[in-house]
């Protein structure tokens, strides 16, 4: 199984979009894939439809008093699993924090799951956190979603700190650029600079830009991957172009 | 800070997946539970049945809400070995085509206020090659076990037919050399339902179908087409993790259907694909015809009658397997066709003291017709399905010479093949068979004027099997290093002769006894069959090669003949070092005592 991490310091940039259309996507190349969503906010497993369950939740699943596989739902989506926030909730920092070698704890609570699916796609709160640690100890990539602005690049290079500080586990690091208005100047001026490589990045940028388009904000309407109800949709074509290039880099299927 | 001490060791790289298959699994996924759907009138009331479901989820608490997802209609092309081997080997083989698909499209006109909320519409939009046909193999649990994109023409002949590749080693290792025949074609239609929850989210998701079986005019035998209707089926298929969902709705279909149902946990007969039904609608056997001779006697039977028993047997296996043998799709059938041939034969003789003299002797006159004017095909079969295993002896490039000879074994072969059918169309045979018939009936009716025809058949078979089994020990302690061959082949034709004996009596000993019996003979007789074959191939190798010689052009074939022979005299050879080991086996303490207690005449 390979891990990809829909990862961002900054909020708002697309995080959930991502990890919610590239697993959809990898899916539909004919992989099986596992969303487990990090984010307490539970934006991932809305779009999948899983409706939050008052069972289990992070403490047992962190001391391993609970089967993460009995955990999962399946999507509407043969094969496109979800593993639903609420049993990551917002303490699981708080039991990390409380057990033995935290950042291997959810190594280890995922071994069950590695021989079932292909693909792992973890939708992560945002900042650094010691849950995002975790992350990116397990992770064999990090995918940043960053809009083109002064304050999302500058999250960047704090995130480039923090690996280089701390073990990153190996987590190949790949920004790109979301949320794209090239109506904005400072905007379309960024992303010329990134792309055409005049201005410096702490990682290589993916080649992919996802717009800023309404078919994303209108997945929270039709709750499912834009793929699904917007096939022919520019956003649609975005993430499938950007899954492309995010199986070069973690490999697998 | 924590520092994470130690890496995740890197994941071994994923094996590059059947993309045909991961489609397939999606497309066919394997029920939970299968329940038969209540027929009201005259045919399957689907619509009324789905109204009642959507009644009963409606009340459970939550409530769930069923919708139509897609109707698509397959057909499906059955094939198997004639006598089962796919089957046997847990599985089913057929060719999957799509038979006038109309799914509800994602964002189509249908599917405007529906977005996608189930994975057939999502499926829609995937650009793998999903749309088949394939060939299929399945296993008896629902799994698929591989598949291959396959043209919706004929099945495949053989598992040589598919593309290089594991499906068709793994295919090969179980029919080779068998043809794959056809077995049932069926036309199924399905309706699938997404059963919602209060989220929009498919919990359980519900697949109806219903459809038509039929087999064709088989090569094996019957005329003409039958076909039926299968009886309609509701499959309940799980989400991953809405069991509770899935127990509710599972009930409630339950209650509905006249069936108690069939659950893939609960009953492990449960077969979810539709060969099965399909085959019990047009009244054909799943594990096609057995080889294995197995008549029942009793032990006190007069010999005369149980002998009338055996031949009846044998006489029905003549006219099982003539049709196929006749059609010449597989030369199993006319194997089978000789080795009940050969069995009569062996049955005359053994028997001859509990049958009338005239009978005997006509017959097995008859019988030794039968037997030779089958040998020609027979052995000519026998070398073009050595073909494989004559070229992978060779070098590639001296095997590839070899085609010269397969070309003109092939000719000969149909040209045997036609006088062989011509000998079938034959009054001779035809009087053969109805006279045999009469002669056995007569006998069974009024017994035979023979000195051991009231003699219990245990008591005959024991000695007769007695006898021979002396006889195979006798012949073979004499044979050293040194002993001509011919002495081998005398005692092949005794080992055989014993082997007919256990096998007509076999019923007459305790049934692990009789597998110890056959299998301890089994291992001298492949060694001396082994031994044997070789020294026959040399020797036609010599009388084809006076053939194939007189064209300039195949010298590189004859070369690549000599080149065979060679191999085929050392292989001999190695059979005959081996010898001792599996006689001595054979005329082992324990298996001697065997005998001894069996059949040793008590005086």
């Amino acid at each position: 199984m390979r891990i990809i991490a829909s990862y961002a310091i900054k909020g708002g940039v697309g995080k959930t979009a991502t990890a919610v259309n590239l697993a959809w996507e990898a899916w539909r190349g004919g992989a099986s894939v596992l969303v487990w969503d990090m984010d307490p906010q539970g934006a991932a497993s809305f779009y999948f439809r899983v409706a939050p369950d008052a069972h289990g939740g992070a403490k047992q699943l962190v001391k391993g008093d609970t089967d993460i596989a009995s955990l999962v739902r399946g999507s509407d989506f043969d094969g496109l699993d979800v593993l639903p926030a609420d049993f990551t909730y917002r303490h699981l920092d708080l039991y990390l924090d409380a057990a033995k070698r935290p950042t291997r704890r959810l190594v280890r609570l995922l071994a069950p799951l590695a021989e079932r699916y292909d693909y792992a796609v973890l939708d992560c709160a945002p900042g650094i956190t010691l849950t995002s640690e975790s992350v990116f100890a397990l992770a064999d990539a990090l995918i940043v979603p960053t809009v083109p602005t002064t304050l999302s690049l500058r999250t960047l290079d704090q995130l480039a700190a923090h690996l280089r500080t701390h073990d990153a586990g190996g987590a190949v690091t790949r920004p790109f650029l979301s949320m794209v208005d090239r109506r904005k100047a400072l905007h379309r001026a960024l992303t010329d600079a990134i792309l055409d490589g005049g201005m410096p990045t702490p990682f290589p940028f993916l080649r992919t830009v996802v717009p800023y388009l309404s078919a994303v904000e209108r997945m929270g309407t039709q709750r499912a991957p834009v793929g699904v109800f917007a096939p022919g949709d520019p956003a649609a074509q975005a993430y499938r172009a950007l899954w492309g290039e995010v199986r070069e880099v973690v490999g697998g299927r | 800070m924590t520092k994470a001490p130690a890496q995740t060791p890197p994941a071994p790289p994923t094996p590059p997946a059947n993309p045909i298959l991961v489609a397939l699994a999606r497309t066919f996924p394997v029920p939970a539970a299968r329940y038969a759907v209540p027929v009201s009138g005259g045919g399957a009331d689907a619509d009324g049945t789905i109204a009642r479901i959507a009644l009963a989820v409606a009340a459970l608490d939550p409530p769930l809400v069923i919708a139509q997802r897609g109707r698509e209609s397959r057909r499906w092309r059955y094939v198997d070995t004639f006598d089962g081997l796919v089957h046997r080997a847990g599985g089913t083989l057929a060719v999957v085509a799509p038979a006038g698909t109309s799914r509800a499209k994602a964002g189509g006109a249908s599917g405007k206020s529906d977005p996608a909320t189930d994975g057939t519409a999502g499926r829609d939009e995937r650009d793998d090659a999903e749309a088949g046909p394939w060939l299929m193999w399945q296993a008896h649990d629902g799994r698929i076990l591989d598949a291959v994109a396959w043209p919706d023409g004929p099945p495949p002949a053989f598992a040589r037919d598919l593309p290089a590749g594991a499906f068709r080693d793994a295919l090969a290792a179980i029919t080779e050399p068998r043809r794959l025949l056809p077995l049932v074609d069926v036309t199924a239609a399905y309706r699938t339902y997404g059963i919602v929850d209060g989220e929009g989210k498919t919990v359980v998701r519900l697949r109806l179908g219903a459809g038509t079986a039929a087999v064709e005019a088989s090569p094996a035998g019957g005329s003409g087409r039958s076909s039926g209707e299968l009886a309609p089926w509701i499959d309940v298929l799980a989400v991953r993790g809405y069991d509770k969902a899935l127990a509710a709705v599972r009930d409630a279909v339950a209650r509905l259907s006249k069936s108690g149902g069939q659950g893939a946990k609960a009953d492990s007969s449960f077969v979810p694909g539709l060969v099965v039904p399909a085959l019990a609608t047009v009244g054909v056997k799943p594990g096609g015809v057995s080889g294995k001779f197995d008549v029942p006697l009793s032990a006190d039977a007069r010999a005369d009658a149980a002998s009338a028993t055996i031949f009846r047997a044998l006489l029905q296996a003549i006219r099982t397997s003539e049709p196929g043998t006749r059609a010449d799709v597989d030369p199993e059938f006319l194997h089978d066709f000789r080795v009940a041939v050969r069995r009569t034969r062996a049955g005359l003789t053994l028997l001859q003291d509990a049958l009338p003299p005239a009978v005997v002797e006509h017959f097995k006159a008859e019988f030794g017709w039968m037997g030779a004017v089958t040998g020609p095909t027979r052995d000519l079969d026998v070398y073009l399905e050595n073909m494989p295993a004559y070229r992978a002896a060779l070098p590639p490039e001296v095997g590839h010479d070899l085609g010269p000879l397969e070309a003109y074994l092939r000719t000969r072969q149909a040209n045997a093949h036609a006088e062989l059918v011509a000998a079938l169309d034959s009054p001779r045979y035809a009087a053969l068979l109805a006279d045999w018939s009469a002669a056995l009936d007569d006998i069974a009716a009024n017994g035979a004027d023979a000195p051991a025809a009231a003699e219990p058949i245990a008591e005959l078979g024991a000695r007769r099997t007695w006898r021979r089994f002396k006889r195979v020990l006798d012949d073979g302690r004499i044979i050293g290093p040194d002993t001509p061959v011919g002495a081998l082949h005398q005692l092949r034709i005794e080992a055989k002769k014993l082997r007919y004996a256990l096998e007509f009596f076999r019923r007459l000993v305790p049934p692990a006894e009789a597998d110890a019996l056959i299998g301890s003979l089994k291992g001298l007789q492949d060694n001396l069959g082994t031994l044997n074959d070789m020294g026959v191939q040399q020797g036609a190798m010599r009388a084809f090669a006076a053939d194939i010689g007189r064209r300039p052009s195949n010298s590189a074939t004859l070369l690549a003949m000599g080149w065979l022979t060679h191999d085929l005299h050392a292989r001999e050879h190695a059979c005959r070092l081996e010898f001792a080991a599996r006689f001595d086996a054979f005329d082992a303490k324990d298996n001697r005592q065997r005998y001894e207690r069996l059949f040793r005449p008590r005086r």
